[in-house]
């Protein structure tokens, strides 16, 4: 079934169809909360300024222009944004780089036989165990401590697992 | 294959139709619902429309009439020079009946004059477990309505450079490496003063709402709105007033990528922070509470099922279908929804009865409100759903002849709607 693209989904929403909106937010969600959970070092927050960051981008979407950029940029900049509110509302010091990186790696376009191959890449990592951390974080939206209490492991070990996974997906996908 | 392997890659390469995080979906999508009454602009703008200002107007006029209106002009300034640093924001809004919804709930209806976009006739439902009477939703609606005119208003003084989402820019000359300087407007919602002291505007967070206590820094720069005057000190505003502010922001940093498009990658911190704009509102505090607001909720009429009246207070998922990818070429007039009574169902389809009377009917592959009871009940606190019990359902029809019979293919989504003020209220079926 072919996936419809954020511009036409864009223009249903402004036309009036509120609904559309859930297939950006069930498309962006995931990825949007580790990006402000790696920002903020907090799942929680990270969650909340997700949220207020689609609630902020839906609320503004007609002057969203997608001549100018894509809907996935424009969201995570939003998000980037409201993160380093929260960090400065938190007293808490930006580090530079840790914002330019991510900000640089996040949205970079992914074609489909790239996300093909990824997606066979994350099936074949070994033991199995890394593929169900790669799984259920990246995927299915859930949180270390989520991960650790079906797999009976520590959270620590969630991260120590999902490192080691994109370790071996970087290997095998050179 | 790119290099760099990240955490959007990895997110983004998720098959379709996984199952992901439905609860932070319901909770977004719950709260841009119960933010429609705030947020009524954005629900009736369309992507191609532009605003016709005055001047745009003028341009059009016949010269004789041009200089008749500037002489009128001149001789009005001249006569009351003052009234151009007259601003109000001054919604007219009257009630006009009070009744019993179909529902058993407070109708209330309006006309309103001025509130933003919304015009006309409007009519209101009061939540049972609102927050405010019956003869609080005139202040609430106006309150509401004159944060609608005051946020039209900022976007007209913001200067273009805060907007950087309109136009069109030259970013694209900005390369690696360069210093660049971004710029945002944020206007604050509804703020009650604690204190003023050396320029700073403290304010009452709200507790409710996570909302921390705020202050406003403001300068030489700042303008008050108070009491119709655009003034340039706060001397007349006090604690316990209520106050809305513009503030523009200004993020300076290194690129670290080429500008693509509006798209430039800085580091974000802001750098400079004008409070622009301080106006004073018109009604206490409380007037402007955001619960205030969520409890009342519109009655429309439901998308292309204009006989039938459609509320989105929330709602439960009963069940999300794939009838939106399957409709990629279908338009609004395509989409339609209907909220109703469940009068039957059974493991083929079940009925819905719509506010005007009218039945309809969707087919299924299976029983899917069983299916709901039996194997999804629990997440919601054991909510179980009952004949008679207010469904809404959105979904995708060829024309109006069909859209009281709807195939399971259709269907794009089916709620169980809920009665909340806030999304933190225990779960109660509408």
């Amino acid at each position: 079934m072919k996936e419809m693209d954020d511009k036409k989904i864009i223009e249903e929403i402004i036309a009036g169809n509120r609904d559309a909106y859930r297939s950006l937010v069930e498309r962006y969600q995931t990825g949007l909360i580790i990006h402000c959970e790696n920002l903020l070092k907090n799942r929680a927050s990270g969650e909340d300024i997700a949220q207020e960051s689609f609630i902020k981008a839906y609320q503004t979407l007609q002057k969203f222009d997608e001549n100018k950029g894509r809907f996935s940029t424009w969201l995570y900049k939003i998000a980037t944004n409201k993160c380093i509110d929260e960090l400065r509302k938190q007293k808490r010091t930006v580090d530079i780089d840790d914002v330019e990186q991510l900000c640089a790696e996040t949205t970079a376009p992914m074609y489909n036989d790239e996300a093909q191959m990824l997606r066979e890449a994350v099936e074949l990592l070994e033991p199995p165990e890394y593929s169900r951390v790669i799984k259920a974080y990246y995927w299915e939206g859930k949180s270390y401590e989520q991960i650790a209490r079906e797999l009976n492991i520590k959270s620590q070990t969630v991260g120590t697992w999902l490192h080691r996974a994109k370790i071996q997906l970087k290997e095998a996908l050179v | 294959m790119k290099t760099i392997l990240t955490d959007y890659d990895l997110s983004q390469c998720r098959p379709q139709g996984l199952v992901i995080n439905t609860q932070f979906t319901e909770e977004v999508m719950n709260r841009i619902a119960s933010l429609e009454i705030k947020t009524q602009l954005v629900r009736t703008r369309s992507v191609n429309k532009t605003k016709e200002t005055f001047f745009m107007k003028l341009r059009k006029l016949p010269l004789t009439v041009m200089i008749l209106l500037v002489l009128a002009l001149g001789i009005t300034l001249s006569a009351t020079s003052y009234a151009m640093y007259e601003i109000f924001f001054k919604p007219e809004v009257t009630q006009k009946s009070v009744g019993t919804t179909i529902d058993g709930r407070t109708e209330l209806a309006f006309d309103v004059t001025a509130c933003g976009d919304t015009k006309g006739n409007t009519k209101y439902e009061l939540k049972r477990n609102s927050t405010i009477s019956a003869n609080q939703a005139k202040q609430v609606l106006q309150a509401q309505c004159e944060l609608n005119l005051i946020n039209e208003w900022f976007d007209t003084v913001t200067p273009e450079k805060y907007k950087p989402m309109y136009g069109t820019t030259d970013r694209a000359k900005y390369k690696a490496g360069q210093t660049y300087t971004s710029y945002n407007a944020t206007p604050s919602f509804a703020l009650e003063i604690s204190s003023i002291k050396n320029g700073k505007i403290r304010t009452n967070g709200d507790k409710k709402y996570g909302i921390p206590d705020t202050t406003l820094d403001t300068s030489k720069l700042t303008k008050y709105v108070i009491d119709g005057r655009i003034q340039d000190t706060s001397s007349s505003l006090k604690a316990g007033d209520a106050i809305t502010a513009l503030t523009l922001e200004e993020y300076t940093g290194k690129l670290e990528s080429d500008c693509q498009g509006w798209e430039c990658n800085i580091d974000g911190h802001p750098t400079k922070t004008i409070v622009s704009y301080v106006v004073k509102l018109a009604l206490p505090y409380k007037a402007y509470d955001p619960l205030a607001a969520q409890s009342l909720t519109e009655l429309l009429p439901c998308d292309n099922n204009p006989q039938d009246i459609c509320k989105f207070n929330g709602g439960i998922p009963v069940y999300m279908g794939d009838a939106f990818t399957n409709h990629t070429n279908a338009g609004p007039e395509d989409y339609y929804r209907i909220q109703g009574k469940l009068v039957r169902y059974d493991p083929s389809s079940f009925v819905l009865k719509g506010s005007s009377g009218k039945l309809y009917t969707f087919r299924t592959a299976f029983d899917r409100i069983t299916d709901f009871n039996v194997n999804k009940s629990a997440d919601y606190d054991n909510t179980v759903i009952k004949v008679g019990d207010s469904l809404s359902v959105s979904y995708y029809a060829a024309s109006p002849e069909l859209a009281t019979a709807v195939d399971d293919t259709d269907i794009n989504e089916i709620l169980l709607d809920l009665e909340l003020v806030s999304k933190g209220d225990p779960i109660k079926k509408y």
